[in-house]
């Protein structure tokens, strides 16, 4: 398997949690379709957003697996957690279930879906409120 | 070589070239050993060896602490411990295999607390030749095992390429131009529907031949009974252009897949050959006993 990241401990205490702004629906096959606000960039602003259409949100359909992982995300499980049940559902190894976790946990924060709060080191997981937030 | 390691650890790092070459695993936070090993003529001078070693790691931490590991089935090696709080740091031991004319190093990390036993354990459970598969080595089979999969391969195949992908694992062999590939499938209940024959079929596309539902394979060494589950073979010729075939230089391509009741994987043995001396999937002895060590 590739190599392990540096910080994948911290990683996997790490609790990812959904976007607030996250509007999430079925679509017409039954897939759960997450639409997420965008930042306008400055030249989407007005006045050019009044001549041009600017698209103001960004959606992302998921498969069965997304939805699961998706679903997981639920503010308490932390990655390592979500990592073991995703394995056990799916008999595969920790490690193996870790890679593919890990980079579609990657994916939805790079499109700001979640976001992932990784305790403090030294204060451990108690003061999970206080630990600084991945985007 | 074998060597054995605690079951929840897993490879992160390998390497299929004899000459020189690592293996690292980890468990689900740490890097736990690295086993190296590099082509060497003859018995390096490993007083030299490990004071350069000791120069270096005193460089990363000033004032380590060095302790010479008693010399165990032929390791000679040293530990270091950390300059202030006294705790082990690593490991490192090494040994001279003259059959192989190899230089054979375990390097292992302690970012847990040190574990004497362990470390016991980890250079006992090392050693050179199919000594525990004198059943494989009695029909002329090698095995390989990694990343949950077991493949007894004939003598002569040389392990190429290993490429591990979450519920994909893909290891393929060579033999002058004749290849093999091996790969173990999971994750069935999220893409699988069930029908091997269609999957084998999508496998083998554009590749002319025959499918065929047959007994299962006899030599497959799934835990379980194989015989609870079908294969299915495929007989034909790999893809390309047809003057490749009439040169003579298409090869011919035989598949057997079946499903592991146990561990709900799909085993497939691709092999590419040439009819003079064919290769055949039979010639593979495949378990996906997944998970059970290294």
């Amino acid at each position: 398997m590739s190599q392990l990241p540096p910080n994948v401990s911290a990683l996997l205490d790490a609790v990812p949690i959904h976007n607030q702004q996250v509007k999430s629906r079925r679509g017409p096959s039954g897939e759960l379709i997450l639409t997420v606000p965008m930042e306008l960039r400055w030249f989407m602003r007005p006045p050019v957003s009044w001549l041009l259409p600017v698209r103001r949100e960004r959606s992302v359909a998921l498969d069965k697996l997304g939805e699961q992982v998706w679903s997981a995300c639920d503010g308490e499980q932390t990655v390592e957690a979500i990592v073991e049940e995703f394995a056990a559902h799916h008999r595969l190894s920790f490690h193996e279930s870790r890679l593919a976790v890990m980079q579609f946990l990657r994916d939805l924060t790079q499109r700001a879906l979640i976001v992932t709060v990784v305790p403090r080191k030294e204060s451990g997981s108690e003061n999970a409120d206080a630990g600084e937030e991945q985007e | 070589m074998s060597i054995t390691v605690p079951e929840t650890w897993e490879i992160m790092r390998h390497s299929v070239q004899e000459a020189r070459g690592q293996l690292a695993w980890c468990d689900r936070r740490h890097q736990r050993l690295l086993l190296s090993w590099s082509t060497c003529a003859t018995r390096p001078d490993v007083q030299r060896l490990f004071s350069d070693y000791k120069a270096r790691d005193s460089e990363a931490e000033r004032k380590s602490r060095f302790h010479d590991l008693a010399q165990v089935d032929g390791w000679t090696g040293y530990r270091r411990r950390s300059s202030s709080a006294g705790a082990v740091r690593l490991t490192r031991a090494g040994r001279y295999e003259p059959v192989l004319k190899r230089w054979i190093e375990l390097t292992i990390p302690w970012e847990v607390p040190h574990d004497g036993e362990l470390e016991a354990e980890l250079l006992a459970g090392f050693s050179v030749g199919n000594g525990t598969d004198s059943a494989a080595a009695s029909v002329g089979r090698e095995v390989w095992q990694a990343f949950g999969l077991r493949v007894e391969a004939p003598r002569d195949m040389k392990l190429v390429h290993v490429e591990p992908k979450p519920a994909d694992l893909r290891v393929t062999f060579r033999r002058g131009r004749d290849e093999a590939v091996v790969r173990r499938l999971g994750m069935l209940r999220a893409w699988f529907n069930g029908d091997l024959t269609a999957w084998l079929e999508k496998e083998a596309d554009k590749c002319p031949g025959i499918l065929d539902a047959c007994s299962p394979p006899g030599n497959a060494l799934c835990d379980t009974e194989p015989a609870a589950t079908s294969a299915v073979t495929f007989a034909g010729w790999e893809a390309g252009p047809r003057w490749r075939s009439l040169l003579g230089l298409r090869r011919e391509r035989l598949d057997r897949a079946w499903v592991c009741p146990s561990s709900q994987t799909i085993c497939h043995v691709m092999t590419l050959s040439f009819p003079g001396q064919p290769l055949r999937p039979e010639d593979f002895a495949v378990s996906c006993s997944a998970f059970k060590g290294h």
